[in-house]
């Protein structure tokens, strides 16, 4: 009950509220346990209406005493005068009022439940930030952009004491841990930060404190998720020890509510400072190896590219002192707002949400022209009372804004509707199940930024679509007014509705002709060949490091792993490797080719591949072999074909050459056929495989079984748990699973535009049957006359069954030509597959015709059944009064 | 100075029912609520909107005066703020019901009243 009981105090003013907020609560309280008592149903609901009802009426009085001058003001007449009327206008038409509210709902709800999706993953500050404006992360990159390095532990010292346009610097990178709790480990996110790493965010702990830059003892900050999960929110949690990854950490403090991290689709639980990277990430070189994310705070009134041209010149300075740095190429540093997504990320997601907005847009349009036209409906069949105002005195700016109050409060009451949509949406696209890593998990729910953002659409959204009713409404003189209104003879479709309707028409067929695209993208997109087989294997991913295990440790517990695997029954092949599906994460690198006329930098993807990869991944071997056990330790390495025909594009035969590598020379034992690792439209990288040592820390095991065996995931985490019962499972991927995630966001865009078109369509239909029906009612008299003369009903739905069709073959053509355009703005989405699309055009048109027909033909028929007897006595039909009413006030009599 | 007592006739009915259940002794928000429901047979009813807003009056001319939280007997225990009449209050109270009585006993309203009734 709180939380609406403080939406009504919320309307009180502000001092008003807080000195006797608390109490009103109580004395509601009080009263809510009365009624709940008093064992009459009724007395619960009765007391909240009344109290809402009276809370608002005593807010309003409130703010007025506060404020004398709003007396008798334009503004207080507003409240008192204009917003009564119109919510008793607007009572006494139900109908129309839920029709239309719920219209501009699904129009504004379309809009907000893209916008918050969009504001959460690309545009909001990361939360519980202070002056997120001013975080950027600082991306080293080559001149060019192209490629990126991280930063190495001196880089990140050497920029921090040198900087002056940045209030403070701090890095973070990735660890995998594992927390003790009894007899289980759990596998936890975690982040290695710089110590400044909270404060330079400008997060306050939720509990205890964060690091200081000299922390004697292993210590952790926990997640408030975490904290409330295993510590039961205790408040004296700061000074427990919890083990991870095999060693004993003291708990400092907590991070606050809803904080991931920077990088926040991904559910972070646990933050170590660097000083236990030795600990955590052994194999790391802290000072020289670049591994780390940088991000900064710009100072006060210094702009961003100040501050990157200044980091520039430092790392130029650098660079050159500092000849251990092996990334001279990388030479200027990029700033992008930290979003809590990576810049590509955040840069593909704005392209293809605001395509998705785009869509939404339009059936926002949709929308609004339906209710344009209702309300142009509405303000015909209300000439009557319109003229008798003006005739007793009312000036037309008053009626004018008397219409546009109506509008706009249908329109704020459709963003509230949109509002709560949204919230269904927005919690519905949080379900969608994402690639990889199970800690993914998308917040896309709205915030005060998306509300603000919304309300301002509907009242945007009123004024288009409300203005050119009200004004068209009031226009004649009201001795007009007042005859004309008497059974509508001469009622024509005005043109402002025709184009109204052919807006909506074209617009749900270019929300459909997309959809249709997408949908033809999937299709395409599963049968594309990765050149792997998908079928039968399952992966699962280890990461040694945080098991606490040291280099020889983990080579045996993966010997024995496999060993123990490859008993299971159904097991046919299984190896390790380090990438291996379609949304697998490969590591971008160069080689060199010693040629007669010169050396060649070839840029390549590389992975480490083990004994028996390709046979498991059932990639094909053009040429050569793979690596067998005893060379895992060599310079050898299997080429793609790709990379065969750039590096050596006259031989025919590449096993045996070599090429270098980091001052190595490499030989090639294998040509491999391509494959496409990470995106399906991927255009072919030369890729390299190199072996994967046996010491390696992180591996992938893909284990083939063959066709029809069961998931082994309970059978592995056996022999893991057998091996070491600490040991946290990691879960098991099916590689088909996996990589039909590859097509995710043609799915997404298929799923959004196809609710999109769909609720765009049925607006167009409602709006086409709508205004048909509404000329058939108004035009009964004409029908009663045109009968009188011979007129054959088949006569009669043909006249207006063609009056709609002209419409829809409007709409049809127009919305085609703008299919085409849409098209071309999606053809990034569809997988190589043809933008210019006749056939999804044709099916979409189609569907369109068919329906618009058929909402045509229903009202048209009924015009048909007009009896020219009654009609022209003056005589209406039930229906024709039905129709008459949904627009109009009961008390001005229908015609 | 403060302004003298028939500045604050004649009352209005609610603060006029409030005071008279603060005359009795004094009571917490829900307390007078429920008062005045009794007191007039639950023809009036107060939401907490308007009781706050008459209490917030009655303080602010000084008829009515905050007697501190205490812990109530019918909100199982809970502290609530209470109320209490100042001697202002009480002298206006009194006022009033005095320019009542004599409203109600004076020879014209007895004639209507009797002329009503037949």
């Amino acid at each position: 009950m709180t939380r609406t009981f403080r939406l009504l105090i919320a309307l009180f003013p502000r001092h008003f509220r807080e000195t006797y907020g608390a109490d009103m609560q109580d004395v509601f309280r009080d009263q809510l346990t009365a009624a709940r008592a008093s064992r009459t149903w009724t007395a619960v609901p009765v007391l909240w209406a009344r109290t809402a009802l009276r809370m608002t009426g005593a807010a309003m009085r409130e703010h007025r005493s506060g404020h004398p001058f709003l007396r008798g003001s334009a503004m207080m007449d507003f409240f008192h005068y204009d917003l009564r009327f119109t919510g008793r206008a607007l009572a006494r038409t139900p109908l129309f009022t839920a029709i239309t509210i719920g219209a501009i709902a699904i129009g504004i709800g379309a809009v907000a439940t893209i916008f918050s999706s969009l504001n959460a993953l690309v545009l909001r500050p990361i939360p519980g930030t202070t002056d997120g404006h001013e975080l950027f992360t600082i991306d080293r990159r080559t001149e060019d952009h192209s490629e990126g390095v991280s930063a190495s532990g001196a880089l990140y010292q050497h920029i921090r004491t040198a900087t002056r346009a940045l209030d403070d610097v701090a890095v973070w990178s990735r660890v995998q841990l594992s927390m003790a709790t009894g007899e289980h480990n759990l596998a936890v996110n975690g982040a290695i930060v710089s110590s400044n790493y909270f404060e330079t965010l400008g997060i306050r702990p939720a509990t205890g404190r964060f690091f200081t830059h000299d922390e004697s003892i292993p210590v952790v900050v926990i997640s408030h998720g975490l904290w409330i999960r295993h510590f039961a929110g205790l408040d004296n949690v700061g000074g427990r020890i919890i083990t991870l990854n095999g060693r004993p950490y003291t708990v400092i403090g907590v991070a606050p509510e809803g904080f991931r991290g920077v990088f926040t689709p991904l559910r972070m639980d646990a933050w170590v400072p660097l000083s236990a990277q030795p600990h955590v990430r052994p194999g790391r070189d802290l000072a020289h190896a670049p591994w780390l994310w940088m991000f900064g705070r710009v100072s006060d009134g210094i702009a961003p590219d100040q501050a990157r041209a200044e980091l520039t010149t430092i790392l130029r300075a650098w660079t050159t002192s500092d000849g251990a740095d092996e990334y001279k190429q990388y030479t200027v540093f990029r700033f992008t707002p930290l979003t809590g997504l990576p810049d590509d990320a955040r840069r593909a997601l704005l392209g293809f949400g605001g395509l998705l907005l785009g869509a939404a847009v339009l059936v926002l349009i949709v929308a609004g022209a339906n209710v344009s036209t209702l309300l142009a409906m509405r303000a015909t069949a209300r000439r009557h009372e319109m003229g008798l105002r003006t005739a007793l005195g009312a000036g037309r700016g008053q009626l004018v804004r008397q219409l546009l109050t109506e509008t706009l409060v249908l329109f704020l009451a459709g963003a509230a509707g949109g509002l709560l949509l949204a919230w269904a949406g927005t919690s519905a696209l949080e379900q969608l199940k994402l690639p990889g890593d199970a800690g993914l998990m998308l917040e896309l729910s709205p915030d005060l930024r998306v509300v603000g953002v919304t309300a301002a659409i509907g009242l945007l959204a009123g004024l288009v679509f409300g203005l050119g009713p009200a004004l068209r409404g009031t226009t004649h003189n009201p001795a007009l007014l007042i005859r004309s209104a008497t059974a509508g003879s001469g009622t024509r479709r005005s043109f402002a509705t025709s184009a109204l309707i052919v807006g909506q028409l074209a617009a749900s067929l270019v929300l459909l002709s997309t959809t249709t695209l997408f949908v033809r993208a999937i299709a395409h997109g599963s049968t594309i060949d990765p050149g792997f087989d998908r079928e039968n294997v399952a992966f699962m991913p280890f990461n040694t490091e945080s098991f606490g295990y040291d280099a020889d440790r983990s080579a045996a517990f993966y010997s024995t792993l496999h060993t123990r695997v490859k008993e299971l029954g159904g097991v046919t092949d299984l190896a390790y490797g380090q990438a291996g599906s379609l949304l697998a994460q490969t590591s971008g690198g160069a080689v060199t080719i010693t040629r007669a006329e010169g050396d060649e930098r070839l840029r390549v993807e590389q992975t480490l591949v083990g004994e028996g990869y390709f046979r498991t991944l059932g990639i094909p071997l053009i040429e050569g072999r793979g690596f067998d056990a005893r060379e895992m330790a060599a310079d050898v390495a299997v080429v793609s074909e790709t990379f065969a025909a750039r590096a050596w594009p006259d031989r025919r035969q590449v096993t045996g050459l070599t090429f270098r590598r980091e001052d190595r020379t490499v030989t090639v034992v294998g040509v491999a056929r391509e494959v496409k690792f990470g995106d399906l439209d991927d255009p072919a990288t030369p890729f390299v495989y190199l072996p994967l040592r046996a010491n390696q820390m992180n591996q992938i095991l893909f284990v083939r079984t063959a066709p029809g065996t069961a998931r082994m995931e309970t059978a592995i985490g056996v022999i893991i748990r057998d091996i070491d019962a600490a040991v946290p499972v990691p879960t098991m991927f099916l590689l088909s699973e996996e990589s039909a995630l590859a097509l995710l966001p043609q799915r997404v865009a298929a799923m959004v535009t196809s609710v999109l078109g769909g609720g765009a369509l049925l607006l167009a239909c409602a709006g086409l049957y709508g205004a048909i029906a509404f000329l058939v009612a108004a035009r009964t008299r004409e029908i009663g006359v045109r009968m009188a003369l011979g007129a054959t009903p088949r006569d009669v739905v043909q006249l207006f069954l063609s009056d709609g069709l002209r419409l829809t073959g409007v709409g049809v053509a127009i919305g085609l030509a703008g299919s085409i355009g849409a098209a071309q703005l999606v053809s990034g989405f569809l997988l190589g597959g043809d933008a210019f699309d006749p056939a999804s055009f044709g099916i979409a048109a189609l569907f369109l015709i068919t329906v618009a027909t058929l909402a045509t033909f229903a009202p048209a028929r009924r015009a048909a059944g007009v009896d020219p007897c009654n009609s022209l006595r003056g005589r209406v039909s039930l229906h024709h009064s039905i129709c008459w009413s949904f627009f109009q006030h009961g008390d001005h009599g229908s015609p | 100075m403060p302004p003298p007592i028939k500045d604050h006739l004649p009352l209005k009915p609610v603060d006029l029912e409030i005071l008279l259940a603060l005359a009795d002794g004094d009571l917490h928000g829900y307390g007078l609520v429920q008062a005045v429901a009794t007191h007039t047979d639950g023809l009036v009813t107060l939401d907490p909107g308007n009781l706050y807003r008459v209490i917030k009056r009655l303080l602010e001319t000084g008829l009515v005066t905050e007697a501190g939280k205490k812990a109530s007997a019918d909100a199982a225990g809970e502290r609530r703020k209470y109320y209490a009449l100042t001697p202002l209050g009480g002298q206006v109270l009194s006022a009033e019901l005095e320019r009542l009585r004599r409203l109600v006993n004076a020879t014209a309203t007895r004639a209507v009243a009797r002329k009503l009734a037949q």
